[in-house]
Protein backbone atom coordinates (compact mmCIF):
# COMPACT_ATOMS: atom_id res chain seq x y z
CA UNK A 1 0.00 0.00 0.00
CA UNK A 2 1.00 3.27 -0.99
CA UNK A 3 -0.64 6.83 -0.58
CA UNK A 4 1.86 9.19 -1.62
CA UNK A 5 3.13 9.83 -5.17
CA UNK A 6 6.53 11.42 -5.22
CA UNK A 7 8.32 13.25 -8.07
CA UNK A 8 11.63 15.21 -7.85
CA UNK A 9 10.82 18.28 -10.74
CA UNK A 10 13.75 20.21 -12.09
CA UNK A 11 12.84 23.55 -12.87
CA UNK A 12 16.17 25.21 -14.10
CA UNK A 13 20.43 24.07 -13.89
CA UNK A 14 23.76 25.16 -13.01
CA UNK A 15 25.79 23.12 -15.36
CA UNK A 16 29.06 23.65 -13.77
CA UNK A 17 28.83 24.21 -9.70
CA UNK A 18 32.19 23.49 -7.92
CA UNK A 19 32.09 20.30 -5.80
CA UNK A 20 33.38 21.98 -2.96
CA UNK A 21 29.95 23.09 -2.46
CA UNK A 22 28.39 20.19 -3.00
CA UNK A 23 30.94 18.17 -0.38
CA UNK A 24 33.00 19.91 2.24
CA UNK A 25 36.05 19.91 1.31
CA UNK A 26 35.87 18.51 -1.76
CA UNK A 27 38.54 21.20 -3.07
CA UNK A 28 40.21 20.98 -6.53
CA UNK A 29 37.80 18.27 -7.79
CA UNK A 30 36.35 20.10 -10.10
CA UNK A 31 32.56 20.67 -11.02
CA UNK A 32 29.08 18.71 -11.87
CA UNK A 33 25.70 19.88 -12.71
CA UNK A 34 23.31 21.02 -10.05
CA UNK A 35 19.74 20.94 -10.86
CA UNK A 36 17.57 23.10 -9.19
CA UNK A 37 14.65 21.02 -8.15
CA UNK A 38 11.56 21.27 -5.71
CA UNK A 39 9.21 17.75 -4.83
CA UNK A 40 5.46 16.81 -5.35
CA UNK A 41 3.92 14.90 -3.38
CA UNK A 42 0.49 13.85 -4.40
CA UNK A 43 -1.85 11.47 -2.61
CA UNK A 44 -4.82 11.34 -0.22
CA UNK A 45 -6.64 14.11 -1.63
CA UNK A 46 -3.52 16.50 -1.21
CA UNK A 47 -1.18 17.81 -3.31
CA UNK A 48 1.82 18.87 -1.13
CA UNK A 49 5.51 20.63 -2.06
CA UNK A 50 8.71 20.83 -0.81
CA UNK A 51 10.02 24.13 -1.19
CA UNK A 52 8.55 26.34 -4.09
CA UNK A 53 12.13 27.37 -5.97
CA UNK A 54 12.10 31.02 -6.59
CA UNK A 55 10.99 33.41 -9.06
CA UNK A 56 12.58 34.06 -12.03
CA UNK A 57 11.66 38.14 -12.59
CA UNK A 58 13.71 39.27 -9.92
CA UNK A 59 16.52 37.08 -9.88
CA UNK A 60 16.47 35.52 -13.30
CA UNK A 61 18.87 37.67 -15.59
CA UNK A 62 21.46 37.93 -12.31
CA UNK A 63 21.85 34.56 -11.70
CA UNK A 64 21.86 33.59 -15.64
CA UNK A 65 24.71 36.87 -16.33
CA UNK A 66 26.67 36.07 -13.04
CA UNK A 67 26.39 32.03 -12.15
CA UNK A 68 25.33 30.35 -15.37
CA UNK A 69 21.92 29.66 -13.79
CA UNK A 70 20.25 28.24 -16.88
CA UNK A 71 16.82 26.90 -18.01
CA UNK A 72 14.78 28.32 -15.80
CA UNK A 73 10.72 27.34 -16.20
CA UNK A 74 7.52 28.16 -14.63
CA UNK A 75 5.67 26.08 -11.86
CA UNK A 76 2.73 25.84 -14.33
CA UNK A 77 5.29 24.09 -17.14
CA UNK A 78 7.00 22.02 -14.70
CA UNK A 79 3.65 21.04 -12.57
CA UNK A 80 1.97 19.99 -15.74
CA UNK A 81 4.69 17.41 -16.43
CA UNK A 82 2.97 15.43 -13.56
CA UNK A 83 -0.42 16.57 -14.63
CA UNK A 84 -0.87 19.16 -11.65
CA UNK A 85 -0.85 22.93 -11.69
CA UNK A 86 0.59 25.45 -9.03
CA UNK A 87 -3.38 25.90 -7.80
CA UNK A 88 -3.37 22.16 -7.02
CA UNK A 89 -1.46 22.64 -4.15
CA UNK A 90 -2.55 22.80 -0.98
CA UNK A 91 0.42 22.92 1.34
CA UNK A 92 4.62 23.75 0.98
CA UNK A 93 6.91 22.91 3.59
CA UNK A 94 10.03 25.45 3.00
CA UNK A 95 12.97 23.57 4.23
CA UNK A 96 14.66 26.86 4.59
CA UNK A 97 14.32 30.35 3.73
CA UNK A 98 17.21 30.72 0.82
CA UNK A 99 15.74 32.40 -2.01
CA UNK A 100 15.83 29.29 -4.42
CA UNK A 101 13.72 27.21 -2.14
CA UNK A 102 11.22 30.36 -0.72
CA UNK A 103 11.78 32.37 -3.22
CA UNK A 104 8.14 31.87 -5.27
CA UNK A 105 5.20 32.04 -3.00
CA UNK A 106 3.07 33.79 -5.00
CA UNK A 107 2.50 31.33 -7.36
CA UNK A 108 1.25 29.01 -5.47
CA UNK A 109 -2.33 30.76 -4.53
CA UNK A 110 -3.88 27.88 -2.21
CA UNK A 111 -1.04 26.32 -0.57
CA UNK A 112 -0.21 26.94 3.21
CA UNK A 113 3.01 27.29 3.78
CA UNK A 114 4.93 25.89 6.98
CA UNK A 115 8.31 26.94 7.88
CA UNK A 116 10.15 26.78 11.41
CA UNK A 117 9.70 29.77 13.27
CA UNK A 118 13.71 29.60 14.10
CA UNK A 119 14.27 30.16 10.61
CA UNK A 120 12.52 33.46 11.01
CA UNK A 121 13.36 34.65 14.31
CA UNK A 122 17.73 33.79 13.45
CA UNK A 123 17.32 35.76 10.29
CA UNK A 124 15.48 38.42 11.85
CA UNK A 125 18.96 38.27 14.39
CA UNK A 126 21.45 37.84 11.61
CA UNK A 127 20.24 40.85 9.54
CA UNK A 128 20.99 42.52 12.94
CA UNK A 129 24.87 41.86 13.19
CA UNK A 130 27.62 44.20 11.66
CA UNK A 131 28.82 44.00 8.50
CA UNK A 132 31.68 41.69 9.83
CA UNK A 133 29.35 39.28 10.48
CA UNK A 134 27.73 39.61 7.11
CA UNK A 135 28.33 35.86 5.74
CA UNK A 136 25.63 34.95 8.33
CA UNK A 137 22.88 36.98 6.14
CA UNK A 138 23.73 34.86 2.94
CA UNK A 139 21.35 33.68 0.16
CA UNK A 140 17.97 35.14 1.98
CA UNK A 141 15.97 37.95 0.11
CA UNK A 142 14.08 40.18 2.88
CA UNK A 143 11.40 40.49 -0.43
CA UNK A 144 10.66 36.83 0.81
CA UNK A 145 10.71 37.61 3.96
CA UNK A 146 7.85 40.05 3.09
CA UNK A 147 5.99 37.92 1.14
CA UNK A 148 6.19 35.90 4.48
CA UNK A 149 4.24 39.01 5.85
CA UNK A 150 1.29 38.26 3.51
CA UNK A 151 0.81 34.56 3.51
CA UNK A 152 0.94 34.90 7.71
CA UNK A 153 -1.36 37.70 7.25
CA UNK A 154 -4.02 35.81 5.37
CA UNK A 155 -3.63 32.58 7.94
CA UNK A 156 -1.69 30.86 4.90
CA UNK A 157 2.06 30.43 7.14
CA UNK A 158 2.31 28.32 9.89
CA UNK A 159 5.68 28.94 12.18
CA UNK A 160 6.62 25.21 13.00
CA UNK A 161 8.49 25.04 16.65
CA UNK A 162 10.51 21.78 16.04
CA UNK A 163 9.15 18.94 14.79
CA UNK A 164 5.34 18.25 13.88
CA UNK A 165 3.65 15.19 13.14
CA UNK A 166 1.04 14.07 10.72
CA UNK A 167 1.17 17.76 9.38
CA UNK A 168 -1.07 15.60 6.55
CA UNK A 169 -2.03 12.24 7.27
CA UNK A 170 1.41 10.32 7.55
CA UNK A 171 3.83 13.14 6.89
CA UNK A 172 6.35 14.54 9.33
CA UNK A 173 8.44 17.92 9.73
CA UNK A 174 11.72 17.38 11.53
CA UNK A 175 13.96 20.13 12.68
CA UNK A 176 17.69 20.22 11.66
CA UNK A 177 18.34 23.56 13.52
CA UNK A 178 22.17 25.54 13.14
CA UNK A 179 22.28 23.19 10.07
CA UNK A 180 22.41 24.43 6.36
CA UNK A 181 21.13 27.36 7.96
CA UNK A 182 19.46 28.35 11.50
CA UNK A 183 15.91 26.60 10.69
CA UNK A 184 16.42 23.99 8.31
CA UNK A 185 13.49 21.31 8.60
CA UNK A 186 13.19 17.79 6.60
CA UNK A 187 10.16 15.73 5.43
CA UNK A 188 9.24 12.35 6.56
CA UNK A 189 6.45 10.70 4.12
CA UNK A 190 5.80 7.62 5.74
CA UNK A 191 4.06 5.99 2.69
CA UNK A 192 2.28 2.92 4.50
CA UNK A 193 0.77 5.30 7.28
CA UNK A 194 2.31 3.53 9.77
CA UNK A 195 4.24 5.03 12.49
CA UNK A 196 7.33 2.69 12.49
CA UNK A 197 7.09 2.95 8.65
CA UNK A 198 9.10 0.36 6.10
CA UNK A 199 8.48 2.60 3.46
CA UNK A 200 9.34 5.51 4.37
CA UNK A 201 10.97 8.84 2.18
CA UNK A 202 13.30 11.95 3.00
CA UNK A 203 13.49 15.06 1.68
CA UNK A 204 15.70 16.29 2.48
CA UNK A 205 16.04 20.06 1.32
CA UNK A 206 19.54 21.60 1.33
CA UNK A 207 20.70 19.32 4.14
CA UNK A 208 21.80 16.70 1.62
CA UNK A 209 23.14 17.90 -1.90
CA UNK A 210 24.49 14.64 -3.40
CA UNK A 211 24.50 10.97 -2.62
CA UNK A 212 28.53 11.46 -1.36
CA UNK A 213 26.69 13.22 1.46
CA UNK A 214 25.45 10.05 2.74
CA UNK A 215 27.62 7.59 1.42
CA UNK A 216 31.26 9.30 1.06
CA UNK A 217 34.57 7.74 0.68
CA UNK A 218 35.43 7.16 4.19
CA UNK A 219 39.57 6.17 3.07
CA UNK A 220 40.58 8.34 5.07
CA UNK A 221 39.80 6.61 8.46
CA UNK A 222 39.09 3.27 6.90
CA UNK A 223 35.60 2.74 6.85
CA UNK A 224 34.11 1.87 3.56
CA UNK A 225 31.98 4.74 3.46
CA UNK A 226 31.38 7.72 6.10
CA UNK A 227 28.61 11.22 6.16
CA UNK A 228 30.21 13.87 4.38
CA UNK A 229 28.32 17.36 5.02
CA UNK A 230 27.46 20.18 2.36
CA UNK A 231 29.76 22.89 1.51
CA UNK A 232 27.66 25.17 3.40
CA UNK A 233 26.71 25.37 6.87
CA UNK A 234 25.58 28.66 8.82
CA UNK A 235 25.37 26.40 11.40
CA UNK A 236 27.51 23.73 12.10
CA UNK A 237 29.03 20.89 10.13
CA UNK A 238 28.12 18.93 13.18
CA UNK A 239 24.78 19.78 13.19
CA UNK A 240 24.37 18.37 9.71
CA UNK A 241 25.94 14.78 10.51
CA UNK A 242 23.89 14.57 13.17
CA UNK A 243 20.93 15.54 10.88
CA UNK A 244 21.91 12.78 8.47
CA UNK A 245 22.14 10.43 11.53
CA UNK A 246 18.53 10.86 12.53
CA UNK A 247 17.53 11.01 9.15
CA UNK A 248 18.85 7.39 8.28
CA UNK A 249 17.78 5.82 11.39
CA UNK A 250 14.42 6.83 10.60
CA UNK A 251 14.50 4.79 7.33
CA UNK A 252 16.20 1.98 8.59
CA UNK A 253 19.70 2.77 6.91
CA UNK A 254 18.51 2.99 3.46
CA UNK A 255 20.19 5.82 2.29
CA UNK A 256 18.02 6.03 -1.20
CA UNK A 257 15.19 6.22 1.03
CA UNK A 258 17.33 10.08 1.67
CA UNK A 259 16.43 12.17 -1.57
CA UNK A 260 18.69 14.86 -2.08
CA UNK A 261 17.26 16.94 -4.65
CA UNK A 262 20.28 18.75 -6.19
CA UNK A 263 21.25 15.33 -7.24
CA UNK A 264 21.46 14.80 -10.73
CA UNK A 265 22.46 10.87 -10.40
CA UNK A 266 18.81 10.54 -8.83
CA UNK A 267 18.29 9.27 -12.46
CA UNK A 268 20.45 6.22 -12.08
CA UNK A 269 18.31 5.19 -9.01
CA UNK A 270 14.65 6.43 -10.13
CA UNK A 271 13.15 6.25 -12.73
CA UNK A 272 13.35 9.51 -14.32
CA UNK A 273 12.37 11.35 -18.35
CA UNK A 274 13.71 14.64 -19.37
CA UNK A 275 10.57 16.84 -20.55
CA UNK A 276 9.88 18.69 -23.74
CA UNK A 277 11.93 22.02 -21.88
CA UNK A 278 15.22 19.55 -21.20
CA UNK A 279 13.94 19.27 -17.27
CA UNK A 280 14.39 16.21 -15.65
CA UNK A 281 11.15 14.53 -13.52
CA UNK A 282 12.16 11.88 -11.23
CA UNK A 283 9.58 9.63 -10.19
CA UNK A 284 10.52 8.80 -6.14
CA UNK A 285 7.33 6.39 -5.80
CA UNK A 286 3.93 6.06 -6.85
CA UNK A 287 0.53 5.86 -5.15
CA UNK A 288 -1.63 3.42 -5.67
CA UNK A 289 -4.08 4.28 -8.39
CA UNK A 290 -1.44 6.91 -9.86
CA UNK A 291 -0.12 6.41 -13.25
CA UNK A 292 3.57 6.79 -14.00
CA UNK A 293 4.47 9.78 -15.66
CA UNK A 294 7.51 8.85 -16.50
CA UNK A 295 7.31 5.56 -18.53
CA UNK A 296 4.45 4.68 -21.08
CA UNK A 297 2.87 7.71 -22.69
CA UNK A 298 4.72 10.40 -20.50
CA UNK A 299 8.02 8.88 -21.81
CA UNK A 300 7.08 9.65 -24.85
CA UNK A 301 8.95 13.24 -25.31
CA UNK A 302 12.03 11.45 -22.71
CA UNK A 303 14.95 12.94 -25.02
CA UNK A 304 17.42 10.04 -23.81
CA UNK B 1 21.21 64.90 13.52
CA UNK B 2 18.93 64.65 16.50
CA UNK B 3 15.91 61.45 17.42
CA UNK B 4 13.42 63.69 17.20
CA UNK B 5 14.30 65.00 13.64
CA UNK B 6 14.83 61.51 12.34
CA UNK B 7 12.11 59.19 14.37
CA UNK B 8 9.49 60.62 12.59
CA UNK B 9 6.15 59.27 12.84
CA UNK B 10 4.38 57.39 10.67
CA UNK B 11 1.62 59.62 10.24
CA UNK B 12 4.65 62.34 9.33
CA UNK B 13 5.89 60.11 6.99
CA UNK B 14 6.66 61.30 3.57
CA UNK B 15 4.36 59.61 1.39
CA UNK B 16 6.56 57.00 -0.40
CA UNK B 17 5.66 56.16 -3.82
CA UNK B 18 3.01 53.27 -4.77
CA UNK B 19 3.80 50.50 -6.81
CA UNK B 20 3.53 51.51 -10.37
CA UNK B 21 4.27 55.42 -9.91
CA UNK B 22 6.05 56.87 -12.45
CA UNK B 23 8.48 58.08 -10.30
CA UNK B 24 9.51 54.81 -9.36
CA UNK B 25 8.93 53.44 -12.84
CA UNK B 26 12.53 53.19 -13.62
CA UNK B 27 14.26 50.38 -12.40
CA UNK B 28 18.07 51.14 -12.11
CA UNK B 29 18.16 54.77 -12.15
CA UNK B 30 21.64 55.04 -11.14
CA UNK B 31 22.21 52.82 -14.16
CA UNK B 32 20.00 55.13 -16.31
CA UNK B 33 21.96 57.92 -15.24
CA UNK B 34 25.40 55.70 -16.49
CA UNK B 35 23.97 55.38 -19.60
CA UNK B 36 21.60 57.91 -20.02
CA UNK B 37 20.21 58.46 -23.35
CA UNK B 38 18.43 61.21 -22.75
CA UNK B 39 19.05 64.45 -25.10
CA UNK B 40 21.31 66.20 -22.60
CA UNK B 41 23.80 63.16 -21.79
CA UNK B 42 26.13 65.05 -24.52
CA UNK B 43 25.97 67.94 -22.71
CA UNK B 44 27.57 66.16 -19.89
CA UNK B 45 30.89 65.89 -18.73
CA UNK B 46 32.95 62.66 -18.27
CA UNK B 47 32.98 64.62 -14.69
CA UNK B 48 29.16 63.39 -14.06
CA UNK B 49 29.61 60.21 -15.14
CA UNK B 50 32.19 59.86 -12.26
CA UNK B 51 30.17 61.78 -9.99
CA UNK B 52 27.10 59.03 -10.19
CA UNK B 53 29.99 56.56 -9.85
CA UNK B 54 31.15 58.22 -6.62
CA UNK B 55 27.55 58.35 -5.66
CA UNK B 56 26.92 54.68 -6.32
CA UNK B 57 29.49 53.74 -4.35
CA UNK B 58 28.98 55.95 -1.28
CA UNK B 59 24.78 55.26 -1.09
CA UNK B 60 25.41 51.36 -1.30
CA UNK B 61 26.04 50.88 3.18
CA UNK B 62 22.87 52.77 3.45
CA UNK B 63 21.39 50.74 0.50
CA UNK B 64 22.70 47.32 2.72
CA UNK B 65 21.22 48.67 6.25
CA UNK B 66 17.89 49.94 4.91
CA UNK B 67 17.51 46.37 3.25
CA UNK B 68 18.76 44.50 6.32
CA UNK B 69 15.98 46.79 8.51
CA UNK B 70 13.21 45.83 5.71
CA UNK B 71 13.95 42.08 6.32
CA UNK B 72 14.03 42.57 10.14
CA UNK B 73 11.08 44.34 10.40
CA UNK B 74 9.18 42.23 7.94
CA UNK B 75 10.68 38.89 9.60
CA UNK B 76 9.37 40.88 13.28
CA UNK B 77 5.86 41.18 11.35
CA UNK B 78 6.02 37.36 9.98
CA UNK B 79 6.42 36.23 13.99
CA UNK B 80 3.90 38.47 14.74
CA UNK B 81 1.12 37.21 12.52
CA UNK B 82 2.66 33.51 11.58
CA UNK B 83 3.54 32.05 15.39
CA UNK B 84 1.77 31.97 18.94
CA UNK B 85 5.15 33.66 20.23
CA UNK B 86 4.28 37.12 21.91
CA UNK B 87 7.84 38.06 22.58
CA UNK B 88 9.03 38.71 18.78
CA UNK B 89 10.02 42.13 19.64
CA UNK B 90 13.42 41.52 21.48
CA UNK B 91 15.00 44.99 22.72
CA UNK B 92 18.54 44.24 22.03
CA UNK B 93 17.46 44.07 17.99
CA UNK B 94 15.22 47.02 18.19
CA UNK B 95 17.92 48.89 19.46
CA UNK B 96 20.75 47.48 17.28
CA UNK B 97 17.85 48.39 14.41
CA UNK B 98 17.91 52.18 15.90
CA UNK B 99 21.57 52.41 15.34
CA UNK B 100 21.16 50.97 12.04
CA UNK B 101 18.91 53.49 10.68
CA UNK B 102 20.29 56.49 12.57
CA UNK B 103 23.33 55.19 10.60
CA UNK B 104 21.34 55.11 6.94
CA UNK B 105 19.67 58.41 7.49
CA UNK B 106 23.43 59.92 8.52
CA UNK B 107 24.93 58.58 5.37
CA UNK B 108 22.29 59.38 2.93
CA UNK B 109 21.90 63.02 4.48
CA UNK B 110 25.98 63.40 3.89
CA UNK B 111 25.14 62.70 0.23
CA UNK B 112 24.80 65.39 -2.75
CA UNK B 113 23.81 63.14 -5.81
CA UNK B 114 24.43 64.40 -8.98
CA UNK B 115 20.77 65.65 -10.66
CA UNK B 116 20.33 62.62 -12.99
CA UNK B 117 19.88 60.57 -9.81
CA UNK B 118 18.51 62.61 -7.68
CA UNK B 119 15.33 59.90 -7.58
CA UNK B 120 17.32 57.13 -6.24
CA UNK B 121 18.33 59.71 -3.48
CA UNK B 122 14.82 60.43 -2.77
CA UNK B 123 13.60 57.06 -3.18
CA UNK B 124 15.77 55.37 -0.33
CA UNK B 125 15.54 58.90 2.06
CA UNK B 126 11.68 58.21 1.54
CA UNK B 127 12.34 54.28 2.58
CA UNK B 128 14.53 55.06 5.28
CA UNK B 129 11.98 57.26 6.96
CA UNK B 130 9.05 55.44 6.05
CA UNK B 131 11.41 52.45 8.26
CA UNK B 132 12.06 55.51 11.01
CA UNK B 133 8.37 55.70 11.37
CA UNK B 134 8.12 52.07 11.98
CA UNK B 135 10.86 51.90 14.32
CA UNK B 136 9.33 54.68 16.07
CA UNK B 137 6.10 52.80 16.84
CA UNK B 138 7.48 49.18 17.76
CA UNK B 139 9.93 50.66 19.82
CA UNK B 140 6.74 52.47 21.72
CA UNK B 141 4.82 49.08 21.82
CA UNK B 142 2.38 50.90 19.51
CA UNK B 143 2.32 47.55 16.92
CA UNK B 144 -0.24 45.41 18.42
CA UNK B 145 -3.66 45.27 16.96
CA UNK B 146 -4.00 43.89 13.72
CA UNK B 147 -4.92 47.23 11.92
CA UNK B 148 -1.56 48.36 13.49
CA UNK B 149 0.21 45.06 12.04
CA UNK B 150 -1.51 45.82 8.98
CA UNK B 151 -0.37 49.63 8.64
CA UNK B 152 3.23 48.30 9.24
CA UNK B 153 2.74 45.91 6.12
CA UNK B 154 1.46 48.69 3.82
CA UNK B 155 4.70 50.75 4.37
CA UNK B 156 7.17 48.08 4.54
CA UNK B 157 5.38 46.77 1.05
CA UNK B 158 6.36 50.77 -0.12
CA UNK B 159 9.56 50.37 1.35
CA UNK B 160 10.30 46.92 -0.76
CA UNK B 161 9.18 48.63 -4.16
CA UNK B 162 11.39 51.69 -3.63
CA UNK B 163 14.70 49.44 -2.32
CA UNK B 164 13.73 46.93 -5.35
CA UNK B 165 13.72 50.01 -7.98
CA UNK B 166 16.48 51.19 -6.24
CA UNK B 167 19.13 47.85 -6.87
CA UNK B 168 21.41 48.04 -9.41
CA UNK B 169 23.92 45.21 -9.03
CA UNK B 170 26.43 46.86 -10.78
CA UNK B 171 26.88 49.16 -7.76
CA UNK B 172 26.14 45.06 -5.47
CA UNK B 173 23.01 46.77 -4.51
CA UNK B 174 20.52 43.32 -4.76
CA UNK B 175 18.51 42.45 -2.75
CA UNK B 176 20.44 38.88 -1.92
CA UNK B 177 24.15 38.74 -1.61
CA UNK B 178 23.85 35.92 -3.90
CA UNK B 179 28.34 36.18 -3.68
CA UNK B 180 28.16 33.22 -1.33
CA UNK B 181 24.86 31.90 -2.24
CA UNK B 182 24.87 27.96 -1.54
CA UNK B 183 23.36 27.21 -4.78
CA UNK B 184 25.44 30.51 -6.96
CA UNK B 185 29.05 29.68 -6.07
CA UNK B 186 29.71 28.94 -9.55
CA UNK B 187 30.90 31.55 -11.96
CA UNK B 188 29.24 31.36 -15.55
ZN1 LIG C 1 20.14 26.45 0.72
Amino acid sequence: MSDYSIWVMEYCAVENYHKSGIVYGAHNQGHKKLPYCYVVIKGKGHVAMVDVGYNNKAYGKHLGDKFGVTNWHSPREVLSEVGLTPEDVDSAFITHAHFDHFGNVEDFPNAHFYIQEREISKWVWAMSLPDRLRWMMIAVDPSDILRGVDLAKEGRLTCVDGGMSDVLPGIDLYPAHDSHTFGCMWVHVRNDGAQNSKDGWILAGDLVYDFANLEGDGDVVGVETMYTPVGLAVGSQMNLLLSYEEMMKTVDYEARRVIPIHEERLKDTFPSRITKNNLRVTQICLADGETSKVTGEAAMTDAE
Amino acid sequence: MNDHAWHRTLDETPVLHRAGCDAVKHPGALSEGLEGEAPDIDALAKETRDEIIAYGLAVRPAYDLLKRLLGQYAGLLVLAYGSRRRDYVDLVILKVAGDQLREAAETLGGLRPPRRVQIHHDALRSACQALAGIQHRLAAGEIKSDADKDRAHAILKTVQNALSQASDSRFAMTMVDFRQACCCGASA
